[in-house]
């Protein structure tokens, strides 16, 4: 079962919650220093929080706080306010890392519905990356980083596998070399794209029969076009 | 020595299903500004046509279309297997919980009541790219 840390100075408010979402293990909170010792022990999948009146984490503060600990960075958080709730609090919120922004008061219902989507968000992400993808001929298995074309076994080096992996989730997209050099190399910095270039072509060496179909599009980017 | 891209940074296509033509307008203008490139089209039946074609990022979507309720086309995004991990944000009238939950529960990540704030709009289609991105995809 998901765990959700509600965080809020509102007693009431925090039964609410922990009502509309009582399909999930709500814990809550209204000393916020203390939530945050809680989110950083305890593993939690998301914290709903109103932005404190007071305190050593007031405001903004809390948000920031949870989002700048690596203990706790990675915690998805959903604003939930009456404290603020114009136009330029939400996208504040969301600029500093909240994912996503609700005001109070919300339907139990609606504030679920948001939950629920946010969740399904993430299992799809994750189902997305292990899932086994088949394009024409060519079959790549990220469970066992297995690539078969018509059936036959490809021998890939790690990098290489990342790369077709990344270009075959999303098939007929031109890819820019920077994109690949983020998300597959992780590197965001100024590197030769040669990284890139070489790769690719390693790759459409040992994709033989389906060569044509790794495509380098000149100053855009590379494309796996496959059906 | 100065963090430079290696090459220019990518841009997102947004595909628009609205047909108020004021706000089909506002909406080019605000995307276009922020960046993406932007697909409009009114109908849900030419929408459809054009996810699969030009394979957008993200879709807004109207929830009174012309020639249909959207819900549906929300559904059938998420039971397609090249289009299923689209990012849907339903942008509409349609204010009650009923809608907003009905709308979420049919695949949409995201549901903003018009008139919606240009910024927060935007703001909200950058978090919906990053929870793309977050957590489990991210990785590889």
């Amino acid at each position: 079962m998901k765990r959700i840390f509600s965080i809020d100075d509102d007693i009431e408010s925090l039964k609410g919650t922990a009502k509309a979402l009582s399909q999930y293990e709500v814990r809550i909170f209204t000393a916020p220093v203390e939530a945050v010792k809680a989110v950083e022990t305890d593993k939690a999948d998301l914290v709903i929080a109103e932005l404190p009146a007071d305190g050593p984490l007031e405001g903004w503060a809390l948000l920031r706080k949870l989002k700048k600990s690596p203990a706790t960075s990675a915690v998805p958080v959903i604003i939930l306010s009456a404290r603020y709730s114009k136009a330029p609090d939400i996208v504040r919120g969301l600029k500093e890392g909240a994912e996503d922004y609700v005001i109070k008061p919300v339907p139990g219902a609606v504030l679920a519905a948001r939950v629920e989507a946010l969740f399904r968000r993430f299992e799809m992400n994750q189902v997305q990356k292990h899932v086994l993808i088949r394009l024409g001929p060519l079959n790549v298995d990220p469970q066992s980083r297995t690539v078969f074309i018509n059936e036959k076994p490809v021998e890939l080096t790690r990098m290489e596998f990342d790369l077709l992996h990344y270009l075959a989730r999303r098939p007929n997209k031109t890819i820019p070399a920077s994109e690949l050099m983020t998300k597959v190399w992780k590197i965001s910095v100024d590197v030769e794209t040669r990284t890139v270039s070489s790769h690719i072509y390693s790759l459409r060496m040992k994709l033989q029969p389906i060569a044509d179909r790794l495509e380098t599009l000149p100053a855009q980017g590379y494309r796996l076009t496959l059906p | 020595m100065p963090i430079v891209p290696s090459v220019e940074v990518p841009v997102k296509t947004i595909l628009v299903l609205e047909d108020e033509p004021d706000f089909q307008k506002l909406l080019r203008i605000i995307l276009e500004d922020a960046g993406y490139k932007v697909i409009i089209s009114a109908s849900a039946g030419e929408g459809w046509e054009l996810l699969t074609r030009e394979r957008p990022d993200m879709l807004l979507l109207d929830l009174n279309l012309a020639d249909g309720n959207s819900l549906p086309l929300c559904r059938k995004i998420r039971g397609e297997q090249l289009l299923k991990y689209l990012p849907i944000i339903i942008l509409t009238v349609c204010s009650r919980p009923d809608d907003i939950v009905l709308g979420l529960q049919s695949g949409a990540d995201d549901y903003m009541v018009k008139p919606c704030d240009p910024e927060e709009t935007v703001t909200r289609i950058e978090t919906l790219f990053r929870r793309m991105e977050s957590a489990p995809e991210a990785e590889g």
